[in-house]
């Protein structure tokens, strides 16, 4: 129920306008990319970091939490008001608002789309490097909050390694910049800290992200093998040899089968697993490495190998893993994204785990991947609808997490702990490290006031856990990406 | 301040009397003058908190210590009385080379540690100055670096995950040892160029790379800032490890180099890569210019190019970062700055970075020093950019704050100090607003 005061004020700062608060209204910001649910008492579309302090001046003083959101397309309900409170949503504050070619550096507001940056530099022959799948839709600011990943990160790094600066407001509704154009600032790296944070700590208001210079060349290849162990070899034995692929991508039997049906890749029906290899860099290099790259693969006992150079070749190589994800849905109502990341020679044993976990619980589990990062992403299919399933998935996804801390690994690679992990934070952490976590937090004096019940376990013991898990169970159609 | 026999014979009962040294053995674990009371040198991360457990509880400030390479960089200690060396926690802990991953201890030298890793063609691409003493963790306390941060970035793009001890003795990790890792807050990050404020980094893990197929390094003579910087622009898409321009007084301190003119300057570039890439660049910098290809010695040339950052006895250094645009022009000023002062100075700039280092003799009387450096900050302010003494004689460092002004930033700052080290015993008053 909206606090009519509150209302007014929040209307007084934005205008009547751009203050949601019929039931109605507020339904579409009610949910992500999860199906987590939580309704704000009000929704704030703000036009400049002036007002988003204002406006977190005026909900800090009634005691309520404020929760930012982009686009919505999060993995792990960061943009879920999960006690309610009021969300900052960023859909106004999508300008453009500096291009330094020379620097290579942009300066833009929160709410513009990741791949819209690429868009506006591309005539530089520049783009923004941090390439999270959902890039046509999901905003800088989300990746900021959660630091995204993308199938480009081997070479390239994370949203961390690309942005220089971020203006955040504070708790108190001060606004200060973190971090800035210039390298080697003297301080904390704040804006490291902040980066990452899921929204706890600071709403962002503007970013400065740096551009990179689009590779001179690229080469494809699309490598299949009968078997999964055999292409997790190739991975390491590529990388091995001293070859940093730009990206280095893997699909399974289950997931080749959904995407065949769904795109027709070309796949052999009888294939167990397909690696798909990009390379960038000076032309004069790429044939070599891709020569290089085939004769590992064919080595290891990959039956075909695929290698395109051109802009058009490479797309078709692409298409099956990109439509991979809203192809699962072939295959399934529903299924459950996990986001382990393990040591990449620890893939082998890791995925046979994963195997063994699907058939202890009888459930189908289609993995496609970030293989060069170890980034894993198995996708427990089910249907929601047969009774007991959803228990079912709950455990085998904790288990699969708990695989992948056992050989090194980590809970999440680029989604978040955000609500469904808070409680494994403990499997990665020990309650001191925990501990000093929280305390950057007082030092932000965030409190509770900014996204609250994300990262942190549950003070409470694990009375929530199987509600916290089902965030990130369901169907994501054919627009879903990782 | 804490009474020495007290302290000494209380390190002594945690780490045996052949591993702590008294105020008398202590001259070279100074800082701007400051003699310790007592040296303590654990073994391992376990008595390392035992010794911050003993300072956090006794009120004693402590200096985590590397190889003191960068003993220079931070204001004057407000305190200062147990030199906590690490040079002893320096194994390899783990290295997996198929997973371009290695853990080490943070008393282990980068050069130690780089031959570690060669022997199975990887390195680890951080080149600060002085590799053979300079520690793992010095070089992320002061988040040192070198020209290779052109192509790989600095050590807070390169770590994967840290161990350090907190000013109570809790041993904390941040982060792990994957390659993509977003559990829980970044204190990776944090620490690195914290100056070991708020933890002592006892432990890292890193991301590899493979060594190079083929690396070359050319040099090209130039005649102003500006020549270099139009020059490097166009070499972008060429594969380079390093863009470093020397002035004239560098150049000349450097072996193998093109004669330089007074005024004139020096573009070292590292090219590094595939063979092919490596030909290629090679080939596309001589259709731009007459570059010098530089045979045989191009490490011991870069380890020289390092050393150029180093401060001259009782001279300063200073490190200077402004948009790479605007580098030319502040090299200009800088020597400028140096020919009004009849006090020339070597610069090295990474030129892509817009980082400018600039290394001055001493001076005859402490007041030219005060001019310089208030001359350096006005230049590098009015370019938007920051300038920071890494050296200078203590007389100076008690006049200014060595880091410059703090910013808007700074109460988050204090706040985050105040939160892992309240009783302030780690580095007190080094780093940016005596924090």
């Amino acid at each position: 129920m909206a606090n009519s005061q509150l209302i007014r004020e929040l209307q007084g700062i934005v205008g009547k306008q751009y203050v949601l608060h019929a039931p109605e209204d507020l339904l579409v910001y009610e949910y992500d990319a999860t199906i987590e649910r939580g309704l704000p008492e009000a929704v704030v579309l703000p036009a400049t970091a002036q007002q988003v302090a204002e406006v977190v001046k005026v909900v800090r003083r009634f005691d309520l939490p404020v929760v930012a959101r982009g686009a919505g397309t999060g993995l792990s309900g960061g943009a879920i008001p999960a006690k309610g409170g009021v969300t900052i949503a960023m859909s106004r504050m999508r300008r453009i608002l500096e291009v330094d070619v020379e620097n290579r550096l942009a300066v833009v507001e929160p709410g513009v789309i990741n791949l819209d940056i690429s868009k506006a530099v591309a005539s530089h022959g520049l783009y923004y490097a941090a390439d999270p799948s959902s890039q046509k839709a999901c905003t800088i600011g989300g990746n900021v909050a959660e630091n995204a990943g993308g199938p480009h990160c081997l070479a390239y790094g994370v949203t961390q390694n690309h942005i220089l600066g971020l203006e955040v407001v504070l708790a108190d509704g001060s606004i200060v910049w973190l971090g800035g154009k210039t390298a080697d600032r003297p301080g904390y790296d704040l804006r490291g800290v902040v980066i990452g944070s899921e929204g706890t700590l600071a709403v962002v208001t503007k970013v400065i992200v740096r551009l990179s210079p689009v590779p001179p060349a690229t080469v494809a290849l699309l490598a299949i093998f009968d078997q999964v162990d055999q292409a997790s070899q190739a991975v390491s034995t590529i990388i091995g040899q001293g070859i940093l692929p730009a990206a280095l991508e893997m699909m399974d039997k289950a997931t080749m089968e959904a995407v065949e049906a769904a795109v027709h890749a070309g796949y052999p029906p009888d294939a167990g697993a397909v690696l798909l290899i990009e390379v960038d860099g000076i032309e004069e290099s790429l044939g070599p490495q891709a020569e290089q790259i085939e004769t590992i693969c064919r080595e290891l006992g990959a039956g075909e190998v695929r290698v395109g150079f051109s802009p058009q070749d490479r797309e078709r190589l692409w298409a099956g893993r990109k439509g991979a994800l809203g192809a699962l849905g072939r295959l399934a109502p529903s299924y459950y994204i996990l986001d382990g990341t393990v040591p990449r020679t620890q893939l082998p044993r890791v995925l046979r785990g994963v195997y063994e976990v699907g058939d202890k619980y009888g459930l189908r589990i289609a993995n496609v991947f970030h293989a060069g990062d170890g980034n894993l992403h198995p996708n427990i299919l089910f249907d929601e609808a047969e009774p007991g399933q959803l228990e079912k998935v709950v455990a085998a996804g904790a288990e699969i997490l708990r695989l992948c801390v056992d050989a090194g690994g980590t809970i999440t690679g680029e989604h978040g702990v955000g609500m469904e992990k808070r409680d494994f934070m403990r499997w990665v952490f020990s309650e001191d490290d925990i501990d000093a976590q929280a305390r950057i937090k007082i030092a932000f004096g965030a409190g509770d006031g900014f996204n609250p019940e994300k990262i942190f376990p549950a003070s409470s013991g694990d009375g929530d856990t199987v509600t916290a898990q089902r965030s990130v169970i369901q169907s994501l159609g054919p627009d879903a990406y990782i | 301040m804490v009474k020495q026999t007290v302290l000494h014979n209380e390190l002594e009962s945690i780490l045996g009397p052949e591993r702590v040294f008294a105020h008398e053995e202590a001259a070279s674990y100074a800082v701007d003058g400051i003699v310790p009371q007592a040296v303590a040198l654990p073994g391992t991360v376990e008595e390392v908190a035992e010794v911050m457990r003993l300072a956090h509880h006794e009120g004693a400030a402590v200096i985590p210590w590397g190889g003191g390479t960068a003993v220079g960089l931070g204001n004057v200690p407000r305190r200062y009385d147990i030199a906590l060396s690490l040079t002893r926690l320096n194994a390899v802990v783990e290295h997996e080379p198929a997973d371009l991953t290695a853990t080490v201890l943070a008393g282990r030298t980068l050069a130690d540690f780089q031959v570690h890793l060669s022997s199975v063609g990887q390195f680890l691409p951080l080149d600060p100055p002085s590799p053979a003493e300079a520690t793992i963790g010095g070089i992320l306390a002061a988040n040192a670096s070198g020209p290779s941060r052109h192509a790989h970035g600095t050590a807070r793009d390169l770590v994967l995950g840290l161990r350090f001890v907190q000013a109570d003795g809790r041993v904390i990790k941040a982060g792990g040892k994957v390659v993509k890792n977003v559990a829980g807050y970044d204190m990776c990050r944090l620490l690195i160029g914290s100056l070991g404020t708020l933890g002592v980094i006892v432990e890292a893990c890193f991301r590899l790379t493979p060594l190079p197929g083929a690396q070359q390094t050319l040099a090209v003579a130039v005649d102003s800032p500006q020549e270099a910087y139009r020059l490097a622009g166009r070499a972008a898409g060429f594969s380079l490890r390093a863009v470093e321009l020397l002035n004239a007084a560098a150049a000349r301190d450097l072996e193998g180099l093109p004669v330089t003119p007074d005024g004139g300057f020096v573009l070292l570039l590292a090219a590094a890569g595939p063979q092919a890439a490596v030909e290629r660049t090679r080939d596309g910098l001589a259709a731009l210019a007459s570059p010098t290809v530089i045979e045989g010695a191009a490490a011991a040339l870069w380890q020289a190019v390092g050393r150029l950052t180093q401060p001259p006895p009782g001279g300063i250094v200073a490190k200077a970062s402004v948009l790479p645009s605007r580098a030319p022009e502040l090299i200009e000023r800088i020597e400028s700055i140096g020919r009004e002062a009849s006090r020339p100075p070597r610069i090295a700039c990474h030129l892509t970075v817009g980082v400018v280092y600039s290394a001055w003799p001493s001076a005859e009387e402490p007041e030219a020093d005060l001019r310089l450096a208030t001359s350096l900050r006005q230049a590098a302010a009015s370019l938007g950019g920051t300038s920071v003494l890494e050296a200078a004689p203590a007389a100076l460092k008690e006049r200014l704050d060595v880091w410059g002004e703090p910013g808007l930033d700074f109460s988050l700052m204090r706040r985050l100090k105040e939160q892992f080290d309240p009783q302030g015993v780690l580095n007190p008053g080094r780093f940016l607003g005596g924090l």
